[in-house]
């Protein structure tokens, strides 16, 4: 930005600055306090308005890549969503040594790898800790991933899904989210969008955790319910369909999990209604090939460790 | 004398060599070939440690050390964002975003929100617990994983 057209905004912010400093001058005078309090409640009026802004957007298509998260930044916010969405499907979660929950982390682990090697200069950078497969107690079927690496799975889905690569199918779609950065386009279109009401304001701490609190339920709402929009949802299917051939595993598998699972008991997440799964589906149909059978021993360590849980 | 301390600055000034990259994630796997379903190093590195590459392949880097030259390093451990920094089409960003780029995201807000959902508690304990109980699994593991059910492409 040039000098010239730098200098509006920081007068502006001045400007601002002078503002809040002269309220906070005249405590006690009658009216300056509520012009403090005025200030604050537009700005978190804002906030939701930008949330619904990028909802909008999300479901048509319409976003643009602009400034990004370092993949710290990245981690904090998504480790906020993560327990809010934990919050919203189940209040409980296997302990991480339950054999399921081992299984599920080896078989996500196996899914992020082979998605980091078909990695593409614009994804975003590799979740900051690794990625973390949480298994929570749900009869819903539902799979979430969400930034940071966090990827939530139901008991429900795990006993919904007949082999290990169903299970890895059902992840490999979640990585595709987190590794691409489906996840992260709503809050950076909401920032944009907040970013003049922060600047006149200075950022200051009440603007920034207003806008905090209001990405983490935009974010959890997203994964949980809005899903990312028809491009998003197809692409994310490609890219999983990739990823199990890369592992090694089925890429029809992806295909058939979705078709069969779709229902009532499937709710969100994964299974997005935007686009129908008969979309789905049909588009997996065109790029995928089925693969062989799985050997015995994957199929027997399937019934023996996601069995567990009944 | 002078010139010692212009060579260092410059040297300062100039940051890591070209083929050096810093560490940034936790877990980074080491690897003996370049790819992630083979065998892996008995060395390790660590977020923020400077290592030197002597060549690159794909998106992996042989280390210099450690590991005698003989270990990889994939790119995954290396790159991040800086903050703000504009990704796309640099025509629909603009010097806005990378002032409030990740602006309050951070260790301290997320202590914030805490306090202001005390309900959030116990789902707050879940997500830590995995955190530091249930991290990715270790590449000899995997190693055998994949042996077991004929995963990692035949590789």
């Amino acid at each position: 930005m040039t000098r010239a057209r730098r200098f509006p905004v920081l007068a502006a912010a001045l400007a601002a600055a002078l503002a809040l400093s002269s309220c906070s001058s005249l405590k006690g005078i009658p009216g300056a306090s509520a012009a403090g309090d005025y200030l604050q409640q537009k700005t978190v009026q804002s906030a939701t308005q930008v949330g619904e802004n990028a909802a909008t957007a999300a479901l048509t298509g319409e976003f643009d890549k602009t400034a990004s998260f370092t993949m710290e930044q990245e981690f904090f916010l998504g480790k906020t969503i993560a327990a809010t969405v934990v919050s919203r499907v189940s209040a409980t979660a296997l302990p991480p040594d339950h054999r399921a929950a081992r299984y599920l982390r080896d078989v996500g682990t196996v899914v992020a790898l082979a998605a980091a090697e078909q990695r593409e200069a614009t994804d975003r950078p590799y979740p900051l800790k690794g990625y973390r497969f949480i298994l929570v107690d749900s009869p819903q079927v539902n799979a979430v991933g969400m930034p940071g690496g966090f990827v939530v799975v139901t008991t429900g889905a795990l006993r919904a899904v007949q082999s290990e690569d169903e299970l890895a199918a059902i992840l490999a779609h979640e990585v595709a989210h987190v590794q691409r950065g489906h996840v992260l386009w709503p809050v950076e279109r909401a920032r944009e969008q907040e970013h003049m009401t922060s600047t006149l304001l200075a950022g200051t701490d009440p603007i920034v955790h207003a806008f905090f609190g209001k990405v983490v339920t935009l974010g959890a709402d997203f994964v949980l319910d809005r899903g990312y929009g028809k491009s998003n949802e197809l692409a994310a299917d490609a890219f999983a369909a990739r990823i199990l051939a890369g592992a090694g595993y089925d890429p029809a598998a992806l295909g058939r999990v979705l078709g069969r699972l779709q229902g009532p008991a499937a709710q969100g997440g994964f299974f997005s209604r935007h686009p129908p799964a008969a979309d789905r589906v049909a588009a997996l149909a065109k790029e995928t090939k089925a693969g062989a059978a799985p050997p015995p021993a994957r199929a027997a360590r399937f019934q023996a460790r996601a069995r567990t849980l009944d | 004398m002078r010139t010692r301390w212009i060579a260092l600055t410059m040297l300062l000034a100039a940051g890591p060599a070209p083929d050096s990259v810093i560490v940034k994630r936790e877990g980074s796997r080491v690897m003996k070939g370049p790819r992630f379903f083979g065998e892996a190093c008995t060395v390790s590195v660590s977020p923020g440690q400077a290592v030197r590459l002597l060549e690159r392949r794909g998106g992996w880097g042989r280390l210099s050390s450690p590991g005698d030259g003989r270990c990889w390093l994939h790119e995954s451990t290396w790159v991040d964002r800086k903050p703000g920094e504009l990704v796309g089409d640099p025509a629909t960003a603009s010097q806005r975003d990378v002032e409030l780029a990740g602006r309050g995201f951070s260790e301290g807000e997320v202590a914030r929100f805490r306090a202001d959902h005390p309900d959030l508690a116990p789902d707050f304990a879940i997500v830590e617990l995995y955190l530091s109980r249930a991290p990715e699994t270790g590449s000899a593991e995997i190693a055998a994983f994949c042996a077991e059910g004929r995963l990692g492409g035949g590789r």
